[in-house]
């Protein structure tokens, strides 16, 4: 189970996040810590009439919460905060097996399904959606 | 290995150390010649071990009173197993014989009074005093050794690196026992809590199964033998800790609970202004409660810096520790990077201005006998679970003059004479019920007791000459290697074996994840010390920390599994 978490889609991802340039414009910078870990993720986001149209992510951790900051670069542009609250809950209500499967657009994140089995790498995984959900508060 | 066994004769109470040559005499003699010894040879000694007792016997001064026959293969020996035969033969008379024992079977070496000169010279062959013993029976006093090291010889020194006992010590833990994905348990993860070994389950269960009740309060026959069983644990811990008496200890709930209540105590009897040192390799049990307490009620906190591997920095200690400090609190070992604190110069520094010293030994009791008078501070804390003991139980020991002045800070049941609701007032008893108020973990305190009395038995000259061994390995490994930064000191002394590390490319979550498939538990993280991790300008780091159980074959298997998983990362 383990070891498909180590899938080479999702270190193909976590390497292209390290690989992201930095904003040179930002309206919104939002530092978050994972409690358990010391993970650490600085979000800087260009807004547009309450929707995200610029973003980039600064991850201080592993390799699974690159990936999913890499996948969220992507999703993140023309989306406003009530979106990210529902994809927020569809990932959680996932990653803890209450929901099968994810709804579009959040399906990519169903990479991370043999990460049900490991309950302290959930938080490495959501780090960088509660990230921009605290930027767009 | 025999120098070994030299420099714990010569540290004992005994006046003259002869050693007898006989197989490569020179060699022998050049290993040894800075120490302060005797050399005999025996030119017989292919005739058997008799010509060589023989030969030391003959050497000895006319007035030596007794002679203990020390054999070059029992590294394990301690000084103090050595100094216990003496002691025991002082009040003897001179054809005396003390004899080891544990609860099992007589050991080795044995002390002979002088009147047992002539026998053993006359020994023959490959006779050894043991022979003699039969004739001598009522001449035997036996002193109780409880150490498996007198049991122990060693032919080569591989063998007592590989030896047979670690395997021993490891079978005693069930826990270890498991397979886990298909990989035998690798257990590198002492530091965050140890398994319990067999002796401590049974305890356990044979208390909750046969003497549950409460303590200090029922007077039927299961109250009396758990208060039994209480009191014996709390006299299994002051033993362990060298503690004056058992008044000296508490019993909490772990490390952070001891630390809470010591502060909010200590805290009742401080002036705003007053200051608190601590230093930056704080874990956060050791840092948060005087923080806290600091802001509450206007101390200031002052912070013993670190130098660059992570040892506190104590060059500038007389402008820390000011006339107004009232407490010192330092870690005695870093849970990350396994430094041990210099206490001696602490305590110095903060004793000639009145401060007292609490010292977080979380990290510190699982790696052998602790003595809180020789290391001179004012209150231990520990957690059980880090030793070999149950969760949910820590301990405080405090000299007696000190914890007699403390105030409790939290109140309830079994800690006062009485109340009286019209004046508000109560008599609060004296003595350890005054801080455990309520219904202490006592199932947990027996536990602990157990574990404590089980790891004081233990050849702890060998367990630190292995861990030394294994630690040293593992740092040469990892300083080999081009992306990985060690946290802590780059050598091995003054530390217990705890290393942790980061890797340039891969997060320690990730390694630690990967070394899990190998079934080897390992720690990944901030390990609740992020001034410490601040300091070393990371997030996280992988460490591994070593229990009496772990050996080499684990190190290798670890070091082996590590290059497995940084080969995932980057494929």
């Amino acid at each position: 189970m383990s070891s498909h978490l180590y899938s080479d889609a999702i270190k193909q991802l976590a390497r292209a996040q390290r690989e992201q340039t930095p904003l040179t414009q930002i309206d919104v910078k939002t530092t978050l810590d994972n409690p358990l870990c010391g993970d650490r993720i600085t979000t800087h986001i260009k807004l547009k009439e309450g929707r995200i149209s610029h973003i980039y992510q600064h991850v201080q951790g592993c390799l699974l919460c690159n990936a999913s900051a890499n996948i969220l670069t992507r999703l993140a542009i023309g989306r406003n905060q009530t979106q990210f609250e529902q994809g927020s809950r569809h990932l959680a209500e996932f990653l803890n097996s209450s929901s099968k499967y994810l709804p579009k657009p959040w399906q990519e994140f169903s990479m991370f399904e043999p990460a049900r089995y490991h309950k302290n790498r959930h938080t490495c995984i959501e780090l960088p959606l509660q990230a921009i959900l605290q930027s767009l508060e | 290995m025999l120098k070994q066994v030299t420099q714990i004769a010569l540290a004992s109470k005994a006046e003259q150390v002869v050693v007898v040559t006989g197989h490569e005499q020179h060699k022998v003699q050049q290993q040894l010649a800075h120490l302060p010894l005797e050399f005999i040879h025996n030119d017989e000694y292919d005739s058997g071990k008799a010509s060589s007792i023989g030969k030391g016997i003959r050497s000895l001064d006319q007035s030596v009173r007794g002679v203990i026959i020390m054999l070059g293969d029992m590294p394990l020996i301690e000084t103090q197993h050595l100094n216990c035969l003496i002691d025991r033969f002082e009040a003897l008379p001179e054809d005396a014989i003390v004899v080891p024992y544990t609860s099992e079977q007589r050991g080795n070496p044995l002390l002979w009074g002088c009147s047992h000169f002539g026998a053993l010279r006359s020994l023959t062959g490959e006779q050894g005093g043991k022979e003699l013993l039969a004739h001598f029976s009522s001449k035997i006093n036996y002193v109780a050794l409880p150490s498996s090291a007198i049991h122990m010889d060693f032919d080569t020194p591989d063998s007592l690196l590989s030896a047979p006992h670690t395997e021993l010590i490891r079978r005693q833990f069930p826990l270890l026992a498991q397979q886990d994905q298909s990989h035998a348990l690798c257990y590198l993860d002492s530091s965050a809590t140890t398994p319990m070994p067999q002796v401590v389950l049974d305890t356990m269960y044979q208390f909750e199964t046969g003497s549950r009740s409460n303590v200090g309060r029922g007077s039927h026959h299961l109250a009396r033998r758990a208060d039994q069983a209480f009191d014996l644990a709390r006299q299994q811990v002051a033993s362990y800790v060298g503690a004056a008496s058992k008044e000296e200890i508490i019993f909490t709930s772990g490390t952070t609970m001891g630390i809470n209540l010591l502060a909010s105590s200590l805290a009742q009897e401080w002036e705003t202004g007053d200051e608190i040192v601590i230093s930056k390799a704080e874990h956060h049990s050791n840092s948060l409660p005087w923080i806290s307490l600091a802001k509450r009620h206007g101390f200031c906190l002052k912070i013993i810096p670190l130098l660059a591997e992570g040892r506190l920095d104590l060059s500038k200690l007389s402008s820390i520790i000011g006339p107004r400090c009232r407490l010192v609190a330092v870690t005695h070992v870093s849970n990350v990077t396994g430094a041990i604190s210099d206490l001696t110069t602490l305590v110095k520094a903060a004793h000639t201005l009145g401060a007292q010293v609490l010292v977080d030994g979380a990290q510190a009791v699982a790696h052998g006998p602790i003595d809180v008078s020789d290391l001179g501070v004012d209150y231990y804390v520990f957690s059980g679970h880090k030793c070999y003991g149950p969760t949910g139980i820590g301990v405080i020991w405090g000299k007696l003059g000190a914890l007699n002045k403390l105030k409790p800070f939290f109140t309830g049941g079994g800690m006062v004479h009485s109340l009286d609701l019209a004046s508000l007032s109560m008599t609060i008893v004296k003595g350890t019920s005054r801080f455990e108020a309520g219904t202490p973990p006592i199932a947990q305190a027996v536990g602990l007791g157990a574990a404590l009395q089980w790891l004081s038995q233990l050849p702890w000259a060998f367990i630190k000459q292995q861990q030394g061994f294994m630690c040293q390995y593992l740092l040469e490994y990892l300083m080999l290697h081009d992306q990985i930064f060690l946290l802590g000191p780059h050598n091995n002394e003054a530390r217990q074996p705890i290393i942790s590390f980061t890797h340039t490319q891969h997060h320690a979550h990730d390694i630690v994840h990967l070394l899990d498939q190998h079934g080897i538990a390992t720690r990944g993280g901030h390990h609740c010390a992020q001034p410490l991790m601040q300091h070393f300008d990371v997030m996280a780091s992988t460490r591994v920390s070593l229990g009496v159980f772990n050996t080499m074959t684990d190190i290798k298997y670890f070091i082996n599994s590590l290059q497995q998983a940084i080969t995932t990362l980057e494929a």
